[in-house]
């Protein structure tokens, strides 16, 4: 390797590498952190206006070899920590306490594609997360999962308990109504593949939740960012809206979240070791109401209430009344989390390495997550103007869901629970076969026993990047900065229904089996070339042009076999009926950017830019499209006039920007369907039409804040409000569906708008040696409203969007002054101006949500911190109670309600509900949590150096755990649900999907 | 130094660039990688592409079939003859049974709807693709115009039948501006129509068609012969219309004939095994246990003569069937394997149109002989004597009494029980409708779909 990088170098670059050798001193010293007095590792200590510099190791120290002798100051930063400058004089010991900074107003922040500015500069309330904050308290199994709470301005909800995850984010409300409205996720500059795809669970041979052979909605998929080890993440920053993100152009209409990867410091080698053990339990069940011969008289008649009577006095005599919903969902499952790293280098090369695995169970017998990642991030300068960095980060995951949510089959684990009567027998005889379920088209148990769902993904993420300084002068520069990668991602997944199974003998073709495949190829690369410059001595300008090119690739395939051959294996040859399906998607983006920053004194910093971008999902491929930007950000405090001691901050800002989305792959074709009868093949029209004029989604925002700091920085307050609009939505344009067209497949149908507030405070409120506690507190609330539907060349009539399952138990219309995720529903109101005449229900969207978030130092050694996060109100359409209702099982199913039937019968409360109205099911989805808590201790050093002498620098250990409290009354497993994974409305339905779970983590940390 | 720095952009841009073989700076635009396109056959279509949407068209009224809301599985539950005991979707037994007031225009129990509507238009598409090619001949093409228009019809009676007051749409040719609906009489007369133009045109379409059928279309698969089906779907709506003369005509051209098998007729075919087939819906596995369980109210059994052959079509199951605190003792047995062909109309259908027909004429003996045929072949039962019909309303009571056992769930008693003002709880004396009383209502009709509604809000 070496010996390449020589080459390479002097073939190429020799003339750059002739530089002055000066005389040079070595500086060294050790920075810690003044609340604790504990060393920092990972502290940049760079020489003031070079690049010369080195990070600490593990226990705060660093030398810096080459300092050259001109250097008269040295700074000092860290992430999470203000940032310090120390004049060097003649000293050759420079140590240092760093101390805690809320604010974190020297961190740089990305805001353009290629570089970045210090958070005071900042226009945009560009919310960024530590490593500290997203994993240094619990270990959310995914990165979205530890995002949740911390993000404000943002919707962050679970879909699912199943283990592994499945996490919906949405920022700053509606960005598109059609296919996901997940934001772009860029990892290390790759453009990472964040797909939820699913493999067909929910589909016709599986659960059947919906009708469709393939893929379905319904097939409780997980974004495939879940991949990605939180623990190799060194920070995340959101760009939420198109203000900050335009940059990004034609795919950020959803928001950017950047995520970077830890990397080497220079200096000792540092080996960290990490082990997790935890459990889970599901923090909420149903809990199900037993029978008495007279609640079966109110539920069976004639010949079968005798025999459920004969049944249950059976039970009851042997005393074989169960929980089956406690023998299913309520088991303990064992979690798991090992982590190695070693991180080092010199000056010249640096290296981070890690591995981990996660073994996750799920509270379901034979579900689960497993997650091996090994990751290489290598960097390494070329002489004094080349640096190279790649990261290469390869991926095996497990995931293993099982059958939950919507079923039509009797699969599905939840659903059909609702149904059997605690006196049923559904164990299996001595010799392991299972009764036939008089109640369900399964047996439940049968179904966690034999029912396959199983997902293996193998991932390969490979990025790089190229910075050359072509000129590097006092007051000019000029660098190129090239940077791009790959993302390749193939899972397969194999579900099988055994043929004996009793869903299985009841239909024509018995058991089935498929072998899915989804593969992501994703690639992108981009050059820039940065000019940094100065106009005098107050103006640093900062001008950038450059061009970026992505391409994305699919390939789904599936093949199915059903009327299986006993098993096992379970493979689709085994059928005598197979099918197969395959879906190919590829396309590609090109832009063009440029930008200008210009900064007066740190006191006014202006920024404007424009990105042009075309895209063969658009119907012209050729065209382009602009996407411009501009800010401003005054900094009243570093005026000369300022003279309001304790206020240390008081920024103005003003950010506006526009972005893109892209119509969706299929959009633009009317396609023939493959169809046969006798044998012959067949085409017929689909019932839907492309659109070869489809324009992308175009969002704009216009972002204004204020961020201030007290008492340096003790109390920091960020307030931000926004308006963005979303033009040109793209959406099925739904025709009169008589015509055998139902729609027209993409069409801009219309404007929508969203506008919200946050507000972060951040305090310092005490600061000494025994006592530090830093608490974050956020507020935010987002509105949305349709301000326009299209009327040329075509009146766009309202129409129904979202999920949900239909009138009677909500859903969402998008109509003119309304939010496309309210709910509407039965009973038919008379004053209705919906096309529908259903009444008007409450909002999906919550009113507002908060969040809280403290870390508490004691005695320097313990360090306590807690999240609570109130969702204030906000509906689901939820199924929960009317299924065990309709089984006779909810816990006061036999309750009176109060009420008569039409032949004056009193009516249980669990009889009564299932007449009721959409009313009934629209349900407040409120809460409060006590989401993250954890409480870790540092052993002493006195102690660690008695025992281990110097091989250990740090051992810490802990106890943590993810949903310890709710508060809420929503009446389900978990206000945190969606039956259709991650929806572009965020409306939710609730159809018992897998139970969420309460987790707790015991830590060991080892650093050498 | 400036020149070397120019140069080495220039070459960090080149190096950069030429990585992507494709070309860094072009966005080409991509074909359809997974479909051909409808724009393929519009014009100028070659022979096997219109053989493929000829195919497609036969092919895509099995669809209306194999939705989640199967055809038969509605109109069966509208007029009682089954009951859909769907252990995870109560609606069937519950919402489409009448317990909540009103139906739902958007559930999934629409979904027969746009597959009627696909079937109109593969027909236009195949009819417009075929004028527009140089590979057929304009004989050929009549044969085309005379197929396509059949199936047009079809299409828009079965959705007629399930829209009943709201009428339909009739002028439909352009999806971007599709005509008002129309009241049921007016959407008859189009059928009608549609069904007379297509005769006349099987009329000039030669021996054999340009095209080949199915297996399903044995003995029905040549201009001539097809006129046949075309004529029996003419006699059906005619007699919706009431138009009792009209049938007996239309009845004439068709292949009725009561001395011929009942079950003669062209018949859709299901296959599973192959690809873009599927297998026949309305199968049930004897006694299963599954997810969803079409079962038969008792009614139909007690209600029946004594000794009817045709309650071979249900069984009585070995453990009674309880979803929702419904009980299902007998199933729908109709079909014996999932590859049993669904017939699109048959002679004994016709024989009871025929029957009808002449009781509405002043011709009850004649309408008495077609009974009998009924009685005696398709029942197994004693013929009725002479002058048993002593009045047009006797006649329509045993008529429809024979429709209901000869046709059951096949589509057809709810729609008879409505066009006849029997759509009560008591049909007639000895027949009755089960779940028709609080807390179940009867609809006459299916919800106009959502989209629908919201098009004409749109487009007034």
């Amino acid at each position: 390797m070496k010996k390449l990088f020589s080459l390479l170098s002097f073939l190429l670059f020799t003339a750059l590498l002739q530089h002055a050798v000066a005389q040079e001193r070595s500086i060294s010293g050790r920075v810690t952190d003044v609340a604790n007095g504990q060393g920092l590792p990972g502290v940049t200590v760079l020489v003031k206006g070079t690049t010369v510099g080195a990070s600490t190791n593990s226990d705060g120290s660093y030398t810096i070899s080459a300092v050259p002798a001109t250097a008269t100051t040295l700074t000092f930063s860290f992430i999470g920590y203000r940032t310090v400058e120390r004049p060097i004089g003649n000293s050759t010991t420079v140590d240092i306490g760093l101390s805690v900074d809320t604010r974190q107003l020297d961190e740089v922040v990305v805001t353009g594609l290629a570089t970045s500015v210090k958070r005071s500069n900042l226009a945009n309330a560009i919310t960024t997360i530590s490593a500290k904050e997203l994993t240094g308290s619990t270990r959310p199994v995914t990165v979205d999962a530890a995002m949740s709470g911390k993000v404000v301005g943002a919707n962050i909800a679970q879909t699912s308990g199943a283990p592994g995850g499945g996490i919906s984010v949405q920022l700053r409300g509606i960005s598109t109504i059609n296919g996901s409205s997940q934001p772009l996720y860029i990892i290390d500059g790759v453009y990472a593949v964040n797909a939820e795809v699913g493999n067909g669970a929910g589909g016709a041979a599986f659960s059947g939740a919906s009708s469709v052979a393939g893929r379905t909605t319904q097939d409780n998929g997980i974004n495939r960012l879940s991949d990605l080890n939180p623990n190799d993440i060194e920070s995340i920053e959101i760009l939420k809206g198109p203000s900050a993100a335009a940059i990004y152009g034609t795919r950020a209409n959803a928001g950017v979240v950047i995520i970077k990867t830890k990397r080497g410091a220079a200096g000792k080698t540092r080996v960290s070791f990490n082990q997790d053990l935890g459990f889970a339990k599901a923090w909420n069940l149903l809990g199900k109401e037993d029978w008495t011969a007279d609640k079966i008289d109110l539920f069976y008649s004639g010949a079968r209430a005798a025999r459920e009577k004969e049944l249950l006095a059976a039970a009851q005599a042997s005393g074989k009344i169960y929980d089956y919903e406690k023998e299913i969902y309520g088991n303990t499952a064992f979690l798991r989390n090992t982590g190695l790293s070693v991180s080092g280098g010199n000056e010249k090369t640096k290296f981070f390495v890690s591995g981990s695995t996660s073994n996750e169970e799920g509270i379901v017998k034979r579900t689960g997550f497993e997650r091996h990642s090994i990751r290489a991030n290598i960097d390494h300068k070329l002489g004094q103007r080349i640096d190279l960095g790649v990261s290469a980060n390869y991926i095996n995951s497990e995931n293993r869901r099982g059958y939950t949510g919507n079923d039509n089959r009797g699969i599905a684990l939840g659903y059909n629970l609702a149904y059997i009567p605690s006196y049923a027998e559904l164990h299996p005889n001595a010799a392991g076969e299972f009764p036939e379920s008089a109640y369900t088209g399964d047996n439940p148990l049968a179904v966690v026993e034999r029912a396959i769902n199983e997902e293996t993904t193998n991932r390969y993420v490979q990025t790089g990047s190229l910075t050359v300084r072509l000129i590097d002068k006092e007051g000019s520069s000029l660098r190129f900065a090239a940077q791009g990668g790959v993302d390749f991602s193939s899972s397969d997944a194999l579900l099988a229904l055994p043929s004996d199974m009793q869903s299985q003998r009841a239909v024509a073709l018995p058991g089935a089996a498929r072998v899915a495949k989804n593969q992501f190829f994703n690639s992108n690369l981009q050059g820039f070339l940065i000019y940094d410059w100065k106009v005098g001595d107050a103006v640093n300008l900062t001008s950038q042009v450059g061009t970026v090119r992505l391409s994305q690739k699919q390939n789904l395939t599936y093949n199915q076999g059903v009327n299986l051959s006993p098993g096992p294996p379970y493979t689709p040859n085994r059928g005598t009926v197979t099918s197969q399906e395959t879906f190919i998607s590829e396309e590609a983006d090109l832009g063009f950017v440029a930008q200008q920053e210009a900064n007066f004194r740190d006191q006014i910093i202006a920024t404007a830019g424009i990105r042009f971008d075309k895209s063969n999902r658009n119907g012209d491929p050729k065209k382009y499209y602009a996407f411009p930007k501009a800010s401003l950000a005054v900094n009243l405090a570093k005026f000369g006039f300022w003279s309001l001691e304790p206020v240390n901050l008081m920024k103005l800002r003003v950010a506006y920007g526009e972005t893109g989305g892209p119509a969706f792959f299929n959009g633009l074709y009317s396609p023939l369907t493959a169809i046969s009868t006798g044998g012959r093949p067949g085409l017929y029209p689909s019932t839907l039409l492309g659109n070869p004029d489809i324009k992308p989604e175009r969002a704009s925002e216009l972002e204004a804040g204020i961020d201030m700091g007290f008492l340096e920085n003790r109390i920091g307050l960020e307030a931000s409000v926004y308006n963005k609009e979303v033009f040109d939505l793209i959406n099925t344009y739904t025709l009169a569906p008589a015509t055998g067209v139902t729609s027209i497949r993409a069409y801009n149908i219309g404007d929508l708008r969203n506008r919200g507030l946050e507000l972060a405070l951040n305090a310092n409120p005490v600061r000494n040696e025994f006592f530090n506690w830093t608490s974050t507190t956020q507020f935010w609330f987002n509105r949305t409203e349709v301000t326009r539907l299209d009327d040329s060349p075509l009146l766009v009539p309202s129409f129904n969007t979202g999920s949900g399952f239909g009138a009677t138990f909500g859903r969402n219309i998008f109509t003119l002054g309304e939010s496309p995720s309210r709910w509407y529903g039965t009973p038919n109101d008379p004053n209705s101006t919906n096309f529908s005449g259903l009444t008007r229900y409450e909002e999906a969207q919550p009113t507002f949500q908060m969040s809280f978030l403290n870390s508490l130092t004691i005695a320097k050694n313990f360090e306590l911190s807690f999240l609570f996060h109130w969702k204030k109100d906000g509906y689901n359409s939820n199924l929960s109670t009317l299924l065990k209702d309709e089984g006779g099982t909810s816990e006061d199913w036999s309750e009176s309600s109060g009420e008569i039937d039409d032949e004056g019968n009193p009516l249980t409360k669990g009889q009564y509900r299932q007449g009721l109205s959409a009313r009934e099911f629209i349900q407040n989805a409120g809460y409060v949590r006590l989401r993250e808590a954890s409480l870790y201790y540092s052993v002493p050093s006195s102690i660690r150096t008695s025992l281990f002498k110097d091989y250990v620098q740090n051992i810490r250990i802990g106890v943590s755990g993810n949903n310890l409290i709710t508060w809420t009354k929503y009446r389900g497993y978990d206000p945190e649900v969606s039956n259709f994974g991650s929806t572009a409305n965020f409306a939710q339905v609730d159809v018992a999907g897998y139970p969420s779970t309460r987790r707790i983590f015991f830590h060991l940390g080892i650093d050498f | 130094m400036q020149y070397l720095n120019r140069k080495l952009t220039a070459a960090a841009l080149v190096a950069l660039l030429s990585t992507s073989s494709c070309g860094f700076f072009d966005v080409e635009a991509v074909q359809d990688p997974n479909n051909p396109g409808l724009g393929s056959v519009l014009n100028n279509a070659t022979k096997p592409q219109l053989d493929a949407l000829a195919v497609g068209l036969e092919a895509s009224l099995r669809t209306v079939h194999t939705t989640n809301a199967p055809y038969n599985w509605v109109v069966g539950t509208f007029g009682r003859e089954v009951t859909v005991l769907a252990a995870t979707e109560s609606r069937w037994y519950g919402e489409l049974q009448g317990t909540r007031a009103t139906l739902d225009d958007a559930a999934y129990y629409n979904a027969y709807y746009v597959p009627l509507a696909q079937t109109r238009r593969a027909a236009q598409v195949y009819r417009e693709s075929a004028n527009n090619s140089q590979a057929l001949t304009d004989v050929q093409k009549q044969g085309v115009a005379g197929y396509t228009h059949t199936y047009e019809a079809l299409a828009k009676l079965l959705m007629l039948n399930l829209q009943g007051d709201n009428g339909i749409r009739i002028d439909l040719d352009n999806p971007l501006k599709p005509g008002k609906f129309v009241a049921p009489a007016e959407a008859l007369t189009n059928i009608r129509g549609l069904l007379d133009l297509g005769a006349s045109e099987l009329d000039k379409g030669g021996d054999a068609f340009g095209f080949s059928l199915s297996a399903g279309y044995a003995g029905f698969n040549t201009p001539a012969t097809f006129k046949k089906f075309n004529r029996a779907l003419a006699a059906r709506v005619a007699l919706y219309q009431g138009d009792y003369a009209g049938a007996k005509e239309a009845l004439a051209a068709s292949f009725y004939d009561p001395a011929a098998l009942l079950t003669l007729g062209p018949k859709i075919t299901f296959n599973p095994a192959i690809a873009g087939d599927q297998g026949n819906p309305y199968f049930q596995v004897p006694n299963g246990n599954g997810s969803n369980v079409v079962v038969v109210p008792d009614n139909f059994v007690s209600e029946a003569e004594a000794g009817d052959a045709r309650l071979a079509k249900v069984g009585l199951r070995t453990t009674p069937r309880v979803t929702g605190g419904l009980t299902g003792n007998y199933e729908a047995r109709v079909f014996a394997t999932n590859t049993s062909p669904l017939d699109i109309i048959r002679n004994e259908e016709l024989i009871l149109i025929s029957a009808e027909a002449k009781a509405n004429t002043n011709d009850l003996a004649g309408a008495l002989a077609d009974i009998n045929v009924i009685r005696t072949k398709a029942g197994g039962l004693a013929a009725l004597p002479e002058g048993t019909f002593s009045s047009v309303e006797k006649a329509m009571d045993e008529i429809l009494k024979q429709r209901r056992y000869s046709l059951f769930y096949e589509g057809h008693y709810f729609i008879d029980l409505r066009r006849t003002g029997r759509l009560k709880p008591v049909v007639s004396p000895g027949q009755t409708l089960a779940y028709s009383s609080s807390p179940y209502a009867l609809f006459t009709k299916m919800e106009k779909p959502a989209a629908e509604k919201a098009w004409d809000r749109i487009n007034p």
